[in-house]
């Protein structure tokens, strides 16, 4: 009797989950979705929009709603998906319209409706990133991560702690493609490492007319060259407990390095002691490098009068030479704003950017926001529904340049997270959304934060052993300057 | 007759039952009466969340039951009473699992759990160490069961075939121990005579390769893969007194001799290790002074400052916070070992400890100066020995809620809402954050002392911070006798009379530190008696100052002539203070 009783009741519980729930009042207004993917456009290849409601609730439902489908979730405070159903929803439809009910006080609350716009174009499949504590300049534990963002899979690359606990950062890919990669890493066996197919080189980039070793950059597109700035780097702290930390460089020039021969190009002109020149990029055709410079004055005390111009060069990629002349794109003098990271669309049609009232380390400038420029109408987009209320910076396209992901610390002022953004064909930019978790409540606690998002192609063909058996069993390949 | 001898049986039984508790009370009084701080302090160098994810990452590393069970278990000990008598119960539960072990190979000798009993009280004794934890505790449990558990409900066959298997779930969920799992494996089967070679280098490859090829999914170096949770092979001591019987059991014909022997052996090698590795009472006494300002007993702190009287740079940075809370920092700094301004911040490099990094926050947050406050308690979580801290997070809440930071301080205090014991701390802030009406008034002191200006200036560069501090608010007392006393104990007189010039404010009583310091300098700039009066110095201070000097020279410079009657005077201090070489 017992047993049947069980049954029953079972089978009515499974019915009931199933069935949506009679709304007892109906709230004109998005519902409080942690994290928020309100009116937000998705790449039909991205993991499940896992999500959850922060409030004290007893029972959530979402109906999730499109032309050809029709889905019901219930959770206690958490809207988990299907990965096999949610790709299907994805590849059906175009629009979603998600309706979230919560029982809140014995009483059912339901919210407008919201939608999900499912954009045509995909975004490249995986994500590295660093995971570190946002300590503001001191570290202890390090990981380099792979995430496949069309499911939750995530890979550690390198992770200090089979590496002495040096420092590592910037990992940055050539075009994206997981083939020819790099990041740097600091300590006693460090060196920058080079990924070349899986082959790993160990490479010691300082040289005499550098100023340090490499540090920001990124690769030619023909892959033989690498573009660094190479600077003396000073954190110091701000008073005022909000600001927090200013990281700038009492000097900084650039450098261009052979992967072939092991040489440092330097020009005078990337290497005038009067300018700062850093955060230097090759263009999509490899033509070019862009870079923020500024003219160098006395830091820290004019350190707010420091502003960084978004500079242009010529590069022969055949020769290897750097052109005569420099260009400005972005004149910090007419914005009295300041630039920094810079990184072209792959088309070459765009080039993001951050722009910050001063200096060049924005992560922890609240006003630091994502700017894009048109580089074929000069046109600039101040992306106002893209940015955050706290730093948005270290951004990365896509290989179709219809996708970029850049770091936001918009959630709470301290710990960063890889957000998304869609630009149309119009060249208009879309509400982003953050990267999805299995559990939408490990933003809320992990200590991490996410720096440095890049997207990429494919994943990386090698592993954090790898990374320690280069560190403790590989020489640093030294590198000279070339003869000019 | 038959009543008086089932009488005798329970009496017997009484008294073996009673001798039994014993050790288990010195185990409860010795952390209860000596090391209750070091237990209270395991607490706040974890942080146990009661969240899926935040559970299954202790799984990221070998031994991730014993982790989960261990920072389970320590939350209990923000209580009191808590922490001795879990490691009690640990020190019964090992004391039978041991016996357990053992017995076996001495089913012979009926006093056998005596004999055994050094093998839980060293356990016991490990706690001790601020680095040992219920973790360590639990990982070793878990192995004598495994080991326990296979042996009782395995056949000989059956376990020689399992053997490998059992070595692979023992080390995904006890970690490193499974090593001494597979050594009295081993020993059974000599002792049972039935020794199956395939099996046991099937197992021996298995304990020496699942480490290794583990090691890519934990991330882990080599040492770390066969040790971990254990940092330090001194945690392995128990595991190793234990296959000492086991091991002259073997070899020795008579097991009497061989138990005793193994009894006086353990004895010695524990002996000359506690010698080697004594509790550090010290420390203990410092946790005191961190703990009770952690609890707001900053009363408590001065008294047992006093009463300790340590020589220590920690003691006298918390006894130093205490002062300043009372607004007593001039009036009793000299009372007190000061190492120099080293005493009023901790210095914080690749040389400091982790507990001194973990304790840097306290004094900036004293002062009002929240950047520091905040980096410095980032740095105290980051090399907090599990880069977990319940007290470093809520320091981080704190912190935001003054500067303003609503979404960051909310972040924090959601962390400690989802823990046991500090849910309702966090509640309560979470409420004044929604309500300002609420808002605590050490907070609303603390977000007055806000700098209004913004400046940048190095990590180790206080004076910076404290003269800014200073000229925000004129009422900052701390930050302002923070300063001058930072001048007087790096004895920069001149720095000092320049700041006394500048923030000092004589509607507070002039401290006779401050005082003695100023007719130094005064003395030495050959001053005018005009520009004496400015400083409202006490006739009878400078009588005394006069009668000093005149002490001074009397003595030649000699130390022990002038130390009863001016030995906390900054005269003192300013003539015989020296900084250590090292």
């Amino acid at each position: 009797m017992k047993l049947s009783y069980l049954i029953i009741l079972s089978f009515s519980l499974l019915i009931g989950c199933r069935q949506r729930i009679q709304t007892d009042k109906v709230l004109p207004v998005y519902p409080p979705v942690y994290p928020d993917y309100t009116e937000v456009t998705i790449p039909k290849n991205i993991a499940p929009l896992n999500f959850m409601i922060k409030d004290d609730i007893t029972a959530i439902q979402a109906v999730i709603k499109g032309d050809q489908n029709q889905m019901v979730l219930n959770g206690t405070n958490t809207i988990r998906f299907n990965l096999k159903k949610w790709k299907q929803l994805l590849l059906d439809e175009k629009k979603l319209a998600v309706t979230v009910s919560v029982q809140k006080n014995n009483e059912w609350i339901q919210y407008k409706s919201f939608n999900w716009y499912i954009a045509d174009e995909e975004i490249d499949p995986y994500l590295s990133y660093r995971l570190i504590e946002p300590g503001y300049e001191v570290w202890n534990k390090i990981q380099l991560a792979e995430r496949c963002i069309e499911n939750f899979d995530e890979n550690i690359f390198a992770d200090n702690n089979l590496t002495e606990g040096s420092c590592m950062n910037c990992h940055i890919y050539n075009n994206q493609n997981p083939s020819q990669s790099m990041f740097h890493i600091r300590g006693k066996h460090g060196g920058t490492v080079l990924n070349n197919n899986g082959n790993l080189r160990k490479l010691k980039t300082k040289t005499d007319k550098m100023l340090s070793n490499a540090v920001y950059g990124g690769f030619h597109p023909g892959g033989r060259y690498a573009v660094f700035s190479t600077n003396y780097i000073i954190p110091e702290f701000h008073a005022q407990g909000s600001k927090k930390l200013e990281v700038y460089d009492t000097a900084s020039d650039l450098a261009i390095l052979d992967f072939e021969t092991n040489q440092s190009i330097t020009n005078p002109l990337l290497t005038d002691s009067l300018n700062f020149d850093t955060f230097p990029v090759f263009s999509a055709d490899g033509n070019k490098i862009y870079y923020c410079g500024a003219k160098a004055i006395d830091v820290p005390d004019s350190i707010q009068k420091l502003k960084y111009s978004i500079c242009s060069i010529s590069f022969d990629g055949e020769k290897g030479e750097v052109g005569t002349s420099v260009d400005t794109l972005w004149n910090a003098r007419m914005t009295n704003h300041s630039a920094c990271h810079l990184k072209p669309s792959p088309d070459g049609k765009h080039l993001l950017f951050t722009e910050a009232d001063y200096g060049t380390f924005p992560i922890w400038h609240r006003e630091a926001d994502l700017r894009l420029i048109n580089l074929e109408t000069g046109k600039i987009d101040s992306l106002n529904q893209v940015n955050g209320d706290y730093s948005d910076s270290y951004h990365s396209w896509s290989s179709n340049s219809r996708w970029f992901v850049f770091a936001s610390k918009r959630q709470n002022g301290i710990y960063g997270q890889p957000y998304f953004c869609y630009i149309d064909k119009n060249g208009v930019a879309h509400k982003p959304f953050v990267l999805p978790q299995k559990n939408p409540d490990l933003y809320n606690i992990t200590l991490k934060s996410y720096n440095i998002p890049e997207l990429s192609l494919g994943p990386l063909p090698f592993d954090a052993m790898d990374i320690e058996r280069l560190y403790w069993k590989q020489e640093a390949e030294p590198f000279s300057d070339k003869e000019i | 007759m038959a009543t008086s001898l089932s009488e005798n049986i329970r009496i017997n039984k009484s008294i073996r039952f009673t001798l039994l508790l014993i050790p288990g009370l010195f185990v409860f009084l010795f952390y209860s009466l000596t090391f209750k701080y070091h237990l209270f302090f395991k607490e706040q160098i974890t942080l146990f969340i009661y969240s899926p994810e935040y559970l299954l990452s202790y799984f990221n590393k070998p031994g991730g039951l014993a982790s989960l069970a261990g920072d389970f278990f320590t939350q209990f000990f923000y209580l009191k009473t808590a922490g001795p008598l879990l490691i009690t119960l640990i020190f019964y539960i090992n004391w039978v699992l041991f016996y357990k072990v053992i017995n076996p190979y001495f089913s012979s000798e009926k006093n056998l759990i005596w004999f055994i009993l050094i093998l839980p009280l060293t356990e016991s004794l490990m706690h001790y160490h601020i680095g040992y934890t219920i973790t360590h505790s639990l990982s070793l449990i878990l192995t004598l069961l495994i080991f326990i558990i296979s042996r009782r409900i395995l056949s000989s066959r059956q376990k020689q075939f399992l053997f490998p298997l059992f070595i692979l779930f023992g080390y995904l969920i006890s970690g490193g121990t499974i090593v001494l799992y597979f050594i009295f494996q081993v020993f059974e089967f000599l002792r049972q005579k039935s020794i199956h070679y395939i099996a046991n280098i099937l197992a021996l490859i298995f304990v020496i390769f699942i480490p290794v090829i583990l090691r890519s999914y934990f991330l882990v170096t080599i040492e770390e893969a066969y040790l971990y949770p254990f940092n330090k092979l001194i945690y392995l001591l128990p595991s190793a007194l234990s296959t000492i019987y086991i091991i002259l059991n073997l070899i020795w014909p008579d097991k009497i001799l061989s138990l005793r022997s193994s009894v006086i052996i353990s004895s010695i090698i524990l002996i000359i290790v506690i010698w080697k590795d004594r509790p550090d009472f010290n420390r203990e006494k410092l946790l005191s002074l961190s703990c009770e300002g952690y609890f707001g007993n900053w009363n408590k702190v001065l008294h047992l400052s006093a009463e300790y009287k340590l020589e220590n740079q920690l003691a006298s940075y918390f006894t130093n916070i205490a002062l300043a809370k009372y607004n007593a920092l001039p009036a009793h700094l000299l009372e007190y070992y000061q190492p120099f301004a080293e005493s009023l911040f901790l210095p914080l490099g690749r040389q400091s400890g982790w507990l001194n990094i973990f304790s840097s926050n306290e004094a900036y947050y004293q002062i009002g100066d929240m950047n520091l406050t905040q980096h410095s308690a980032h740095l105290g979580l980051i090399f907090s020995p599990y880069n977990r801290s319940s007290r470093m997070v809520k320091r981080l809440a704190e912190t935001n809620m003054i500067i303003g930071e609503k979404e960051a301080a909310l972040r924090y205090l959601g962390m400690l809402d989802k823990t046991l014991f500090h849910h309702q701390w966090a509640q309560k802030r979470i409420g004044m954050i929604h309500n300002r009406q609420i808002i605590s008034k050490e907070l609303l002191d603390k977000q007055s002392f806000l700098p209004q200006a913004d400046t940048l200036r190095k990590g180790e560069d206080n004076l910076s911070g404290l003269r800014l501090l200073a000229n925000s608010n004129p009422d900052n007392q701390s930050a302002i006798d923070y300063l001058l006393c930072y001048h007087l104990l790096n004895k920069d007189l001149q720095s000092f009379k320049e700041d006394f010039e500048k923030y000092f404010t004589f509607n507070r009583q002039l401290p006779r530190l401050y005082g003695e310091a100023l007719l130094i300098i005064l003395y030495q700039q050959k001053a005018s008696t005009e520009e004496i009066s400015q400083y409202f110095l006490p006739s009878s201070l400078m009588k005394e100052f006069v009668e000093y000097t005149e002490a001074y020279s009397k003595s030649n410079g000699q130390l022990s002539n002038l130390s009863n009657q001016y030995r906390y005077t900054y005269w003192f201090f300013y003539h015989f203070a020296q900084k250590s070489k090292e």
